[in-house]
Formats: structure tokens, sequence, C-alpha cells
């Protein structure tokens, strides 16, 4: 069922803002930090909202490739799991050595993903 | 929960600056004990500043380090009560902060520690070394501009000294942890939190880490020959230091010591974390590599091998990337209430990112 207007985006950046503009003036000491924090989590669910569901289709596709299956999960995440789980018994096992290349090239991928949700601002991410 | 830490849970901050008191008037007989105080610092150790003004008119500057015990543990120790640790309780880290400090170390002196059946629990009382604690302020501001010069050299002067320590001086609490034992616990403390993300909680699902997973081969496949065994810091970096326009005036924080191979200090002080944005500077954002070896060799440490550096500067960036997921772990258990803790899990990322940089670099 589709929600009425705000969306989800838009409720949290309300928040976000709100903190931001009206809370964060008004506060010292350690809240000033809290409520930093408190909307730098706001700022990062909205990004993955916004980009987590490319990031995932590509992340499967990766596994897929290097796994030589697909999933026979109904949704994404479970079908994520599944090949995840997969993914990291065989790097520790050691049967992935051959592809490194590969296995480290989406690695490589997924992360840059996954931090530019999580931190995008992070000055070790690869230019 | 055992008795004691109930009664040591229910103390208020005026109990124990009371208990304080009485305790450190009874140390120094005739002594009057003033200002108090509790200092804002680590979350996982009370630390409160207080003076002593002895009878004959001199005063001393004085710090008491404790458990506060009224969150468990916000340290690994607290993972599943414990059942992996190699960190120390207050009564073990005041005997080795003693041996360190006999043994001329850069420390402060202890005064006196007690017991944990006392009020109080499990703390002990040392100098108060007057100086900057705080990281950015002495990566940044012009005070520190002459120490952070000459700091790297320094830190190899300093680790030579400890890792020196004659070995039947250090408390017997200490627990050997050469590699192997160190890659065993992180592995474990990965799997066990993901273990409890997948079975007790809503979301029921594990984390999965390709880049720890790589990083942990990478250092099955790479380990440096067996190392002679010595005293480790185990968290020597900028922030666990009291450093003066000098250079560094004591090294603070040695619950997580250890015996092990000594690199692992020279490494962890390398590791990306601890620079707090100047890259410039690969050693804790104020020096450079050729300072730390050569102030280490000077100072009668063995030859340092920059390849074993960086295998435990690997090493180190997977340790603390493990310990971002453990950082979210805590409030998501309950293990303590602190919702700024959720966002740490959220940095893993970026230690991935590093470590794949980090093993390339080196095949």
């Amino acid at each position: 069922m589709p929600q009425d207007r705000a969306s989800a985006e838009e409720l949290l950046a309300g928040v976000e803002g709100f903190l931001r503009k009206d809370v964060l003036p008004q506060l010292s000491g350690a809240s000033i930090y809290k409520c930093r924090v408190a909307a730098n989590m706001l700022s990062i669910v909205q990004r993955e909202l916004a980009q987590g569901g490319a990031a995932d289709k590509a992340e499967l596709e990766g596994l897929q490739n290097l796994l030589a299956r697909e999933s026979d999960k109904d949704d994404i995440q479970a079908s994520l799991d599944d090949l995840n789980a997969e993914f990291c018994v065989k790097i520790r096992s050691g049967e992935l050595d051959q592809q490194r290349e590969a296995v480290i090239a989406h690695t490589r991928r997924t992360l840059i993903d996954k931090v530019g949700i999580a931190n995008p601002r992070y000055a070790g991410l690869p230019k | 929960m055992n008795d004691d830490q109930v009664a040591n849970q229910m103390l208020d901050d005026a109990q124990v600056a009371a208990l304080l008191a009485e305790e450190a008037s009874q140390h120094f007989p005739g002594a009057k004990v003033e200002n108090v105080e509790k200092m804002s610092g680590g979350a996982s150790r009370e630390t409160w500043s207080f003076d002593v003004l002895q009878p004959e008119g001199n005063r001393l500057g004085l710090i008491l380090r404790r458990d506060p015990g009224n969150t468990g543990s916000t340290g690994e120790e607290g993972w599943r009560g414990g059942k992996t640790t190699y960190s120390l309780d207050r009564t073990t880290e005041a005997q080795l902060q003693r041996a360190v400090y006999e043994a001329g170390g850069l420390v402060a002196k202890v005064h006196f520690a007690i017991p944990k059946d006392h009020a109080l629990g499990d703390c002990y009382v040392m100098d108060r070394i007057e100086g900057e604690v705080l990281a950015p302020r002495i990566l940044r501001d012009d005070a520190y501009a002459d120490a952070r010069k000459t700091m790297a050299y320094q830190c190899g002067e300093i680790l030579a000294g400890l890792h020196a320590v004659d070995a039947a001086a250090l408390p017997s609490g200490l627990v050997q942890m050469q590699v192997q034992e160190l890659l065993a616990y992180y592995r474990e403390l990965m799997d066990g939190v993901s273990d409890f993300y997948r079975d007790e909680t809503a979301v029921a699902r594990p984390e999965y880490h390709p880049a720890f997973e790589l990083t942990f081969r990478w250092l099955q496949q790479n380990m440096p020959k067996d190392a002679p065994a010595g005293l480790v810091h185990g968290d020597f970096r900028n922030g666990n230091f009291v450093v003066g326009p000098e250079g560094i005036r004591a090294v603070l924080d040695w619950e997580i010591a250890h015996v092990g191979d000594g690199m692992e200090d020279l490494g962890w002080l390398c590791v990306r974390a601890w620079r707090f944005g100047q890259h410039q500077n690969p050693v804790g954002g104020f020096g450079q590599r050729v300072d730390l070896f050569a102030g280490y060799e000077n100072a009668g440490g063995r030859k340092v091998d920059p390849k074993v550096i960086h295998y435990w500067e690997v090493l180190g960036t997977l340790k603390w990337g493990i310990i971002c997921m453990f950082q979210a772990y805590k409030p998501i258990s309950g293990l303590v209430d602190s919702f700024e803790h959720l966002a740490i899990g959220r940095r893993a990322c970026e230690n991935e990112i590093d470590l794949l940089k980090l093993i390339e670099e080196s095949s």
C-alpha cells in the first residue's frame, strides 16, 4: 500500500534539517557531538534508501559471476546472504585463491558502494 | 553478577568521592584530601582527579582509575561475559604499571591499589601527570609543534625500553598473545558478533566481510617468523599519551598489555585510524616510519624489518575494523545504552577498503 506524502526520504530529510538548523545551535557540551552523530545517522539512512537497491543488484551480479551460480532464494537480501556465505567460506578455505584478482575487484566494487552510503567523504575511498 | 559488583553499581559520585577521600587519608596519614573531581574521558573506565596535601606542606596530584561497574565493561571483554579476554583487571594493571615504572619506563607511579572486595571495587591510585591527552589537539595545536617533530623517534625509544622489561618482573596475570592467538581472538570476536546478529536480533542476518576474510587469509600466509616474546603494550598510540610541549611524558592505559611480539606495538602505531586525518605522517599522525625505527634500534631494540611492521599494520587495521563491528554490537545487544556507538558499526567498511589496499601493496 503506497503511503501518502511525505515519503520516508522526505520525513528523514525533514528531521535531519531540524536537528542541524534548529537543535544544534542551541546545544552545548557533549550534546553537540551527539546531535551531529544523530543527524549523520539520518543522512546514512537517506543514502541507503536512495542507493542501496542499485548497490545490492550490482553485488548480487558480481557474486553470481564469481561463484558461477544463482541463488534459489526468492528475495534479493536472502540471495545475497546465501551467496555471500559461500563466498566467505571459499575465501577462507583458499578455494578462491586462483581467482584472486576477480575476488578483490568484486570486493572493492562492493565496498566502494558500501562506503558511498556509510561515509562518502571517507578520504580512503579510491578516486 | 556477584555482590561486589552490585554494591559497586550503586555508588553515586558523592559516595565514590567520600570513599576515595577516606582511603587516601589512610594511605597518606595526616594528609588532607582536596579537589576530588570526576574527569571526563573513557567510557569503560572512570578517572578521578584529586590532591593530597601532606602535613609537611607538599601537595601531590593524583588519579584514581576504576571500573564504573554500571554498564558492564565497554571493552571487548564485555563480549559474551568475557569468555575469551586478554584485558587486565585493575589489580594486574597496577602491578604492571609498577613493574614498568621500576624498569625506568615512562609511566605514572602507582601509589596504592584497592582490591576487588573493597566498596570502591578494583581500582588504583597513581600520580597525575599534567599534559594533553586529546590526540587532535596534540596533532594540531601550535603548543605541540616541537613535540610532534620528535615524537616518532621518542615512541621508538619508549617501545624499545618497555619491550626489554625483564619477563620475571611482569605480573603473572599477563596472557601470552602471539600472532596466532591474536588472530584466533579476533576471528572469534568477529564470528561471535555476526552469529549474535543472525540468532538473536530481529534482522536475523549475519554480517559478511569478504575483505576481512581476505585479510585473515593473507595474515595466515604471510606470518612473520617466530619472534622473541616480551611485554607488549597493546594500545600504544596517540590518545594514550600524555604530551607536553617537549614530547611524551607518560604512556596510559595498560589494560590490554600482554606477552607477545613487540613489533605489534610499532605496527599498531602506524594504523590509519590513529593519524586523525594527518596521512602525510603515517606514525600516529605526527611522524615518519624511519624515525620510529631509528629510535627503536638506537635505544637497544632489535632490528626493525619494515615488512614485519607492515604485517602488524595489516593485523592492526583488521583488529580496528572488528572493534568497529563490536562497538555497534554493544548497544544492539544491550551491553551499553549509547546510541552513538551504533554509527561506529558503519565504519567497519572503511577499514575493509584500507585492508584491500594494504594487502595488494605487498603481493
